[in-house]
């Protein structure tokens, strides 16, 4: 069910009724967990009963970590078991991939079978979400959750269940565990936010993608202006498709009193690619950083290992994001980037390049990137930089126009938040103007196509 | 991190008084204000009988303003479908305008529609044909919507419904219909709130039927708001007379196997237009076939002209008047249904020769 469908709509609708009249009481979380549950089973039932594992595992472990003090072991029981299931559900194909790939290089004929799994919608992130809470409760920063069902709400919030932000037990729990106060300017609020999301989704990503997917589907037929403007597309593309999605999750929520983590803070006007990741994905970059990078040693054991935590961080965020290749040599860009931008923001000489060329260069960093993100393989990700760095040039495919100034409108917008500019788009005019604008746009113009988010894939 | 960076990474957050005013402002502004205005302003350059442009077929926001110019110019409408529209035809040669040419005057508008079936038929008159009232209404009954089950709407699965926007979204069932609920609720919908029809019309008329983001990826370099107008151009222009038979086009005999008039969904929905209509204080000349009796076997024409005999017999029971147009020379039929140029103009002469016809066209 997606937040931009009018299936949606319905559930929410009647969702949010019964949440009002049932908010204060004992059958809150009850209500939440059935509704959670029935959004999520909407794509397939059967993945409920994964969910359902895989929170009892969790909610498990930490009632045992508590009463029986092996709380090393019961962690690492979550831990194995978070692991198993996503490896099994997501990695399982790339693996045997790889093996059969590596079997056939030393002349073995053998060919193990493919397994045969569908990925369950959101797995990446509701494992991620209920790990840390196993993790913080072993690091003696939590309570144990004794209510399952609040447990289970928590792991299955509809709103920020298949594609985040991946929320911090420590944060809420005791949302869940107080119910919410629904305020007239949490309403506001969430339909402001919901209708920024709903905008850049239906009107800008959508949008954008439909110029997108025929020159990466097909690289071959497109020459260098092509594929450069196409790259370029899907940094935009992807920021509005992830960013909205996450404007609307945290839209709903706010309407029901409940805060969720800010994802997104114009991760384009970054200044470096340490910038760009506080600014991109927040919500798993600050995972990767609690969980991942500060346990292997972060940067507390030297310049060397601090890089060498940041390749390995980077390496599996990387593969986070998909059971391919291409996602690793992502990750490694970026890891790469990070480094890079370390060592430049330590020299005299980048303090004094303008704030503006830093953006730029930044940004082409980020797309060059995302080149391997988007392309089918590793291979046609080369080919497309090949071809971008010394290919044809005919093959053109014409942007639209169109494209152009929305992009630079969004830039633009973007810049002056950031800017000493920004008590402008405060002023109400501009801030009516833009939801009329956006309203207009989206009642009379668009046609929402229905297209699934990016990172449900993940 | 502030409360105004945690709460977004944008300055696009109205207050709640703010919503207040500007959410009922814009939807009264978008639902009811919109639509009245464009109504007025829009002007709608149809040819002399109102004959609209296929493509346009589906815009019952069209067909709506249409009806109620032509219900204010001409004393006689004609309702049907492809085969009074003129499927095979010009301007010049559909049946109403070789009647209008033989009464010589434009006094006949031509309100048929590409593909309206019987069932939505009744659905085109209860939504959007409320200014036919107190005319005189030529009212087209094609038997081809009675050949099959699957005509009938009710043999499976149709791969397509024409103009299902206009037929029964809920009840009763119509078992070929197959789409989804929130669809269907959807189009319900639409024919309650002027605007989302004129959302269709604005598309259709200026937008090649896409919406902007589609335009715009096939005309990268256009403007197009530029390209909305009050005035459109609704009259069929393009087409052209085709006059290969319907023998020149291979067609087959059919074994049509013809719905009984108790079982039929279509004759059912067709009593009910006659009726509403009659309720409108209309005057109605029913106008049954042409029908190409030559597409048929020997059975199956046996089946048909008592199809007829019933239809004819139902008209005399309610007292319509009614024309059952001959059967033409096989040249004259393009297919099954629909004549050619040549076949409409026969139909002409022999509907002015007819006293009934001519008596109650007051001539």
């Amino acid at each position: 069910m997606l937040f931009h469908s009018r299936e949606f709509l319905v559930f929410f609708i009647v969702v949010y009724v019964v949440y009002l009249s049932v908010k204060k009481t004992r059958f809150m979380n009850l209500w939440l967990l059935i509704a959670s549950y029935f959004f999520y089973g909407w794509w397939n039932p059967l993945y409920l009963l994964l969910i359902v594992y895989s929170t009892a595992i969790d909610y498990l472990a930490g009632l045992r970590m508590a009463a029986a003090g092996r709380k090393r072991a019961w962690l690492a029981f979550s831990i194995c078991n978070n692991l198993g299931l996503l490896g099994f559900f997501k990695y399982a194909g790339f693996v045997t991939e790889n093996l059969n790939w590596l079997l056939g290089q030393i002349g073995v004929s053998y060919v193990l079978p493919a397994p045969d799994v569908l990925l369950p919608v959101g797995i990446s992130f509701y494992t991620f979400q209920s790990m840390s809470y196993t993790i913080d409760l072993y690091r003696g920063r939590l309570q144990p959750e004794r209510s399952f069902i609040r447990f289970a709400s928590f792991v299955a919030l509809f709103p920020q269940l298949v594609a985040g932000p991946i929320e911090r037990a420590g944060a809420l729990l005791p949302q869940l565990e107080q119910g919410p106060r629904v305020r007239l300017t949490d309403i506001s609020d969430g339909l402001s936010l919901f209708l920024v999301g709903l905008f850049k989704k239906v009107a800008m990503a959508d949008f954008l993608a439909r110029y997108v997917d025929p020159i990466y589907e097909a690289p071959r037929e497109f020459g260098r202006a092509s594929l450069i403007l196409a790259t370029y597309a899907f940094a935009w593309q992807i920021y509005f498709d992830f960013s909205g999605y996450t404007d609307m999750a945290r839209g709903v929520a706010r309407a029901m009193g409940l805060r969720l983590s800010l994802n997104f803070n114009n991760p384009y006007t970054a200044t470096g690619l340490r910038d760009f990741w506080r600014r991109w994905h927040i919500s798993l970059s600050s995972w990767f950083r609690d969980y991942v990078y500060i346990p292997l040693g972060g940067n507390r054991k030297g310049k060397f290992t601090a890089y060498c935590n940041i390749i390995i961080t980077m390496a599996i965020a990387g593969i986070w994001h998909g059971a391919a290749w291409r996602f690793v040599l992502w990750g490694g860009v970026h890891a790469m980037g990070v480094v890079l931008t370390r060592e430049l923001e330590g020299s005299a000489l980048y303090g004094r390049v303008p704030t503006f060329i830093k953006q730029v260069l930044t940004f082409h960093l980020v797309c060059l990137g995302w080149v391997f993100f988007r392309a089918r393989d590793v291979g046609e990700a080369f080919l497309v930089l090949g071809r971008i760095a010394g290919g044809p040039a005919g093959g053109l495919r014409e942007a639209p126009i169109m494209m152009f100034v929305m992009i630079l409108a969004a830039w633009l917008y973007q810049i002056v938040y950031n800017s000493s500019l920004q008590g402008v788009l405060q002023w109400r005019p501009v801030r009516v103007g833009l939801v009329l604008a956006m309203l207009t746009y989206l009642v009379m113009f668009a046609t929402p196509a229905h297209e699934p988010f990016i990172y449900f894939a993940f | 991190m502030n409360e105004e960076t945690a709460y977004s990474s944008n300055s696009v957050r109205l207050s709640p008084g703010e919503w207040a005013i500007v959410l009922p402002a814009f939807l009264i502004a978008v639902f009811a204000l919109f639509p009245c205005l464009w109504r007025s302003l829009e002007d709608v350059p149809v040819g002399p009988d109102f004959r609209l442009a296929q493509d346009l077929r589906d815009d019952y926001w069209l067909y709506r303003g249409c009806t109620e110019i032509a219900c204010r110019r001409c004393p006689v409408v004609f309702l049907g479908d492809s085969v009074i529209w003129g499927a095979y035809v010009d301007n010049d040669n559909t049946l109403p305008a070789h009647l209008n040419r033989a009464l010589g005057e434009d006094r006949i508008a031509n309100l048929a529609v590409d593909g309206l079936h019987n069932v939505a038929m009744e659905g085109l008159m209860r939504c959007y044909g409320g200014a036919i009232k107190g005319k005189r209404v030529m009212l087209h009954f094609n038997p081809l919507w009675m050949t099959s089950r699957r005509y009938d709407l009710r043999g499976g699965q149709e791969p397509r419904i024409h103009h299902p926007r206009l037929i029964p979204q809920f009840f009763p069932r119509i078992a070929s219909y197959r789409e989804g609920f929130l669809t269907r609720v959807g189009i319900v919908l639409e024919r309650h709130i002027a605007f989302l029809r004129l959302q269709h019309h604005l598309r259709l008329c200026f937008l090649d039927n896409n919406d902007v983001a589609s335009w715009v990826l096939e005309h990268p370099r256009g403007n197009p708001f530029e390209r909305f107008s009050l005035s459109i151009d609704a009259a069929e222009r393009e087409k052209q007379n085709d006059d290969r038979s319907w023998q020149a086009r291979r067609i087959r005999k059919h074994d049509w196997e013809w719905m009984g008039f108790e079982e039929s969904l279509q004759w059912a929905s067709f009593e009910r237009t006659v009726d509403k209509l009659d309720a409108s204080g209309n005057e109605i000349l029913l106008v049954i076939g042409p029908f190409n009796p030559y597409t048929m076997t020997d059975e199956s024409l046996e089946r048909f002209r008592r199809v007829q005999r019933q239809v004819t017999e139902w008209a005399e029971k309610k007292e319509i008047p009614y024309f059952l147009v001959p059967d033409l020379p096989s040249r004259m039929y393009a297919d099954a249904s629909h004549p050619l140029a040549e076949g409409y103009a026969l139909i002409a002469e022999e509907m002015l020769a007819d006293p009934k016809c001519r008596e109650w066209m007051g001539q």
